[in-house]
């Protein structure tokens, strides 16, 4: 970004100073080439610049001709999308084997034995839109936005092998909770803290006979889908020989709110050999952490810390209160930065940086425990366990008589210290830039880091590029880093109130990221210009985090795990693409604006433009409502919808109040309901992706991304006659949220007949089953129940999806139809259900008010039949009645009415010709529901696609 | 006091390494011409030629690793996956 401005500010400056000292054309086209890119692509790797700064352009050489670099220098106007992947790897855990017992009384073990963990290890889905756009010749302006949806098992606290321990038998449970087995009472420990297991016992005389070390293993905490959502822009301005940046942004998740603000600068010298780069940057960042049961961030000691209580939901009258802990803490941190880069050779380029940060404020993470052993000195004239240990049989062994999660206590201030260094290169022969880097970390905490990285840029062809990398990271541990603490407090009684009270003023924390470990990753990443001005990536990176792997001692591999990240991105540069116009190319939104209102020869324009085209006057909401009609055409299309369901809830068509409900049917069999929602989102984003092999022959790859949200509540009432003797219900959650790769869909559409301004299409369709279907609720310690079925990011069964498409134009007016369906083509999913058919059909008309504006009206009628089997997860929270409407089978499908309202602009010339963006509001008309279902409030839809 | 100006001499030692090391950045170099910069312009030789890509990469590790802080902008917080 930084580096196409002044491409722009060198050309200009290159071609005013033309008619003094540039005589010859050629030179001055490899002066103009030559001076667009060097020195300022470097310039961005100060700390204080993130993803939106990154700019830069795609391609430039030295041939190129001077009309060829000044449109390069445009090349600013950009609108990536990314979609990625964070996949972890299943964690092995320990467990005690069973003792056995022989004839004399003498009870045996082999051990702890090693197994995976069936939790469902973390797993994070995300997308990240990206624009920039120029204002003027010097203002620049960048928007990013990301949004997170992760969920997965993640370590929680530490302990010896066998304290705790999942639910009945370990190996083929699928996210049981855990069981603590005695909470570390009699656990025995050697001379040096390190944990030991019975071998021997004789249960006659309760003696212990031998020993033999054990293992220590992470307790995993299972995390409900989470959502985060981020936005953060940039404002940058551009001076001759220096660039100035402000930005912010907020980062938001229902338990943590990120804010912050930079400013970063650039300064040009040696004619651009050298560049300095500054940055400055403040993050404010509030926890609120809502703890389901007290257990799962352990007790908090830090009298520092802000904890407060919070009524759990549900709540009877004269039940005994269960209270959630709510844990709230604020940071702050700052950050300042400077970097160097110089162009060394034609070839070479070397930077490096610096960068100190200061973090104060509350920076332990709420969720993470630090498991304590009460070690009681006398333990063995006090017996506790019952067991008897000669002290002369067995000297240094030690055992805990109880113990229990703590929450974990990180110092209130951190400095850090980084530097970094890198050098590439570029190898002529090869077509190849390589680059290695090296970077160093410090800080107060006790930790070292230090990474190696290395990246070969292999350009292959035209449109190629591929790029194999590699990265080694090891760091030391953090001092106040312990997988558990062994504690004792003289004769203070562990049951004495103020047992724990001296721990309360230590540091302690058993977060893996804070241990000693190394690290390996490698990955590829592959490039492909498909067209001039679209990219796309795809990125593959395998990462390995090991103890063993760290530089010094590491900590043992019950940390040890991996994961694999994937990413595709498409980059979509509008100058670029406005370049393949041919007569219009330097025809710019000004000018389009200007004869927009001027009205100018626009018709004899858009008439002359090869990107006029009377396709895609059909309404947003409607799906392959046109195709392309030229062989080898190509077209990306974005396209959002979102529906919403809030208010009552309906009977069919009759509104019902909850006391109503309350007696109704809704829940029945299961019980009565217990929850209701207020209101439920789902978002849904669609890449289009649409080629012509030939002309009367579309394919289409349709991949979707899901998000969800549900507001519920329980209305006291209702739960008073739901449960009887009353119930307290700590575990329960007011809000679901869900979300990742939706289901995605194949298509085939075949023109059927084109002429005199009419069109039939047929499209054939299967949708794979790659959403979920087993999203589910669960937290650390507490209960887990599955999602009901419209919290869930697919069908989960494969289905065929047919649609018969006409559309017709006439002058200014044009019209349309559509008949489509979904028939599930398996009798029921892996889940144990089959959701309803759909059947809709569509008619629309539509005016074109403008050459580029037209508007829309459409009916819709849809008809989805009844969901088939249950959902054989759904309430299986063990003696918890907690039943909605939504988790009820038979309150799926129905009968709609709808009005669509929508507007289309499309660009038939300019340099945003070919676009065209459309926006339809579809209001909810009638509604006839199968069973019991809260009521629609109507849905949006925008579409945004491309086509050359 | 001997302390205290060995000391000093030392921290003049410091400086002057500083500053030849950033004299050898500024002039130390072959001078590169404008025209002779057209591989540096390339695509693969930009800093960063894909930064949504390496954003993610970067998200991953500073969400992993202790030494991820010094980059600036938002992680998110929450429970131990970011």
């Amino acid at each position: 970004m930084l580096l196409v401005l002044e491409q722009l500010v060198v050309v200009v400056a290159a071609i005013k100073s033309k008619s003094k000292y540039v005589k010859s054309a050629t030179l001055q086209a490899l002066c103009l080439s030559a001076l667009t890119l060097p020195g300022l692509s470097i310039a961005d790797n100060a700390a204080g610049t993130d993803a939106s700064m990154h700019g830069k352009s795609n391609t430039n050489s030295a041939s190129e001709t001077p009309k060829q670099s000044l449109k390069q220098s445009d090349a600013f106007d950009e609108i990536d999308y990314q979609y990625t992947i964070y996949q972890e790897g299943k964690r092995d855990t320990y467990d005690t084997a069973p003792y056995t017992i022989d004839n004399n009384g003498i009870m045996t073990s082999t051990g702890p034995y090693k197994y995976q963990t069936n939790l469902q290890p973390i797993t994070v889905d995300s997308e990240h839109a990206s624009s920039r756009f120029r204002f003027g010749d010097r203002t620049r302006f960048g928007f990013n936005y990301v949004q997170d949806v992760w969920s997965g098992a993640t370590p929680w606290f530490t302990t010896a092998a066998g304290n705790f321990m999942i639910k009945a038998n370990p190996q083929s449970l699928v996210g049981a909770t855990y069981w603590a087995n005695g909470a570390g009472g009699g656990q025995l420990f050697d001379a040096k803290n390190k944990p030991l297991t019975l071998a021997a016992f004789d249960t006659n005389t309760s003696t212990i006979l031998a020993t033999s070390p054990s293992r220590i293993q992470h307790v995993l905490g299972y995390a409900s889908p989470e959502m985060r959502n981020q936005a953060d822009f940039k404002l940058g301005y551009d001076f001759d020989h220096a660039a100035l940046d402000i930005g912010g942004g907020l980062s938001v998740e229902r338990d943590y709110l990120s804010q912050f603000g930079n400013l970063a600068g650039r300064m040009d010298f040696n004619q651009k050999r050298t560049t300095l780069n500054f940055g400055l940057s403040y993050t404010n960042s509030a926890t609120h952490a809502t703890s389901t049961t007290n257990s799962s961030s352990g007790t908090v000691l830090d009298p520092s810390v802000n904890v407060s209580q919070h009524q759990a939901m549900s709540m009877l009258p004269g039940d005994v209160p269960v209270y959630e802990q709510i844990i709230k803490g604020t940071r702050e941190d700052g950050t300042i930065s400077l970097a160097l880069s110089q162009v060394l050779t034609k070839n070479s380029v070397l930077t490096s940086g610096v960068g100190y940060t200061r973090s104060s404020g509350y920076m332990s993470n709420p969720y993470k425990a630090v498991m304590v052993y009460n070690m009681d000195p006398n333990w063995r004239s006090d017996g506790g366990s019952g067991a008897v240990l000669p002290d002369t049989a067995f000297p240094g062994v030690q055992m805990a008589t109880s113990g229990g999660p703590v929450a974990e206590q990180r110092p209130h201030l951190r400095n850090q210290l980084n530097w970094d260094i890198s050098y590439r290169h570029y190898i002529e022969p090869l077509n190849a830039a390589g680059k290695v880097g090296y970077n160093f970390f410090h800080d107060d905490w006790g930790i070292n880091a230090h990474s190696f990285d290395a990246e070969w840029r292999q350009a292959l062809g035209d449109s190629w590029t591929l790029t194999p990398h590699t990265r080694y990271y090891s760091q030391s541990s953090a001092s106040f880093y312990t997988p558990y603490l062994l504690y004792t407090n003289g004769d203070v009684s562990p049951q004495d109130p103020g047992y724990l009270t001296p721990l309360a003023s230590q540091h302690f924390s058993s977060d893996q990221r804070l241990s000693s470990y190394g690290a390996i990753s490698g990955g590829i990443t592959l490039g492909k210009q498909l067209a001039q001005g679209l990219n796309l990536e795809l990125g593959y990176e395998y990462y390995v985090h090991k103890g063993a792997l760290a530089i010094s001692s590491g900590t043992g591999d019950y940390a040890d795990y991996h994961y694999y990240a994937a990413s595709a991105t498409m980059r979509v540069n509008l100058d670029q693409l406005s370049l393949r116009g041919g007569a219009y190319d330097n025809y710019g939104l000004s000018d389009w604006l200007g004869n927009l209102f001027g009205g100018n020869d626009v018709e004899s324009i858009s008439a002359n433009s090869s990107h006029q085209h009377n396709h895609g006057l059909a309404p947003a909401g409607v799906m392959f409502s046109h195709m392309l009609s030229h062989a080898g055409e190509t077209m990306v299309g974005y396209r959002y919808m979102r529906d919403t369901q809030s208010g009552n809830y309906l009977q069919g068509a009759q509104a019902l109040s909850s006391t109503q409900l309350t007696n109704s049917q809704a829940c029945m069999p299961l019980g009565q309901c217990t929850m209701l929602s207020n209101s439920m989102d789902m978002n849904m984003h669609m890449v289009d992706l649409m080629y012509a092999p030939t002309d009367w022959l579309n394919l289409m790859l349709m991949p979707q991304f899901m998000s969800m949200s549900m507001e519920m509540n329980m209305p006291v009432a209702m739960s008073m006659t739901a449960m009887g003797g009353g119930m307290n219900m700590p575990a329960l959650r007011d809000f679901q949220g869900s979300g990742g790769f939706g289901d995605t869909g194949a298509y085939a559409l075949f023109k059927l007949w084109d002429g005199d301004g009419q069109h039939l299409h047929l499209t054939q369709g299967i949708s794979a089953p790659t959403g979920a279907t087993n999203i589910r609720q669960s937290s650390p310690g507490g209960p887990e129940y599955y999602y009901s079925y419209g919290m869930q990011l697919g069908s989960g069964t494969w289905d065929y999806k047919p649609s018969l498409t006409y559309t017709g134009i006439l002058n200014d007016w044009f019209w349309g139809g559509q008949v489509s369906g979904t028939h599930r083509l398996e009798n029921l999913n892996n889940q144990g259900y089959r959701q309803g058919d759909i059947f809709q059909t569509t008619a629309w008309g539509g005016y074109k008010l403008t050459p580029w504006l037209s508007s829309t009206i459409r009916a819709v009628y849809t008809a989805q039949s009844k969901m088939v089997g249950t959902h054989t997860n759904v309430n299986t929270v063990a003696g918890v009645p907690m039943w909605m409407p939504e988790d009820n089978p038979s309150n799926y499908g129905g009968f709609f009415v709808d009005v669509g309202f929508g507007a289309t602009v499309s660009m038939p010339y300019g340099k945003l010709a070919g676009h065209s963006l459309g926006f339809e509001w579809l209001q909810p008309v009638s509604t006839n529901f199968q069973g019991y279902q809260l009521d629609r409030a109507g849905a949006l839809s925008a579409t945004w696609n491309y086509k050359f | 006091m001997l302390l205290f100006f060995k000391k000093q001499q030392d921290m003049k030692v410091k400086i002057l390494i500083i500053l030849l090391f950033i004299g050898f950045f500024l002039t130390g170099c072959a001078e590169v011409k404008p025209w002779q910069r057209g591989n540096l312009a390339k695509s693969i030789m930009a800093n960063d030629p894909s930064p949504l890509q390496s954003s993610f990469r970067q998200h991953n590790y500073s969400s992993r690793e202790a030494a991820g802080a010094t980059s600036s902008g938002a992680t998110g917080g929450g429970c131990g996956c970011n």
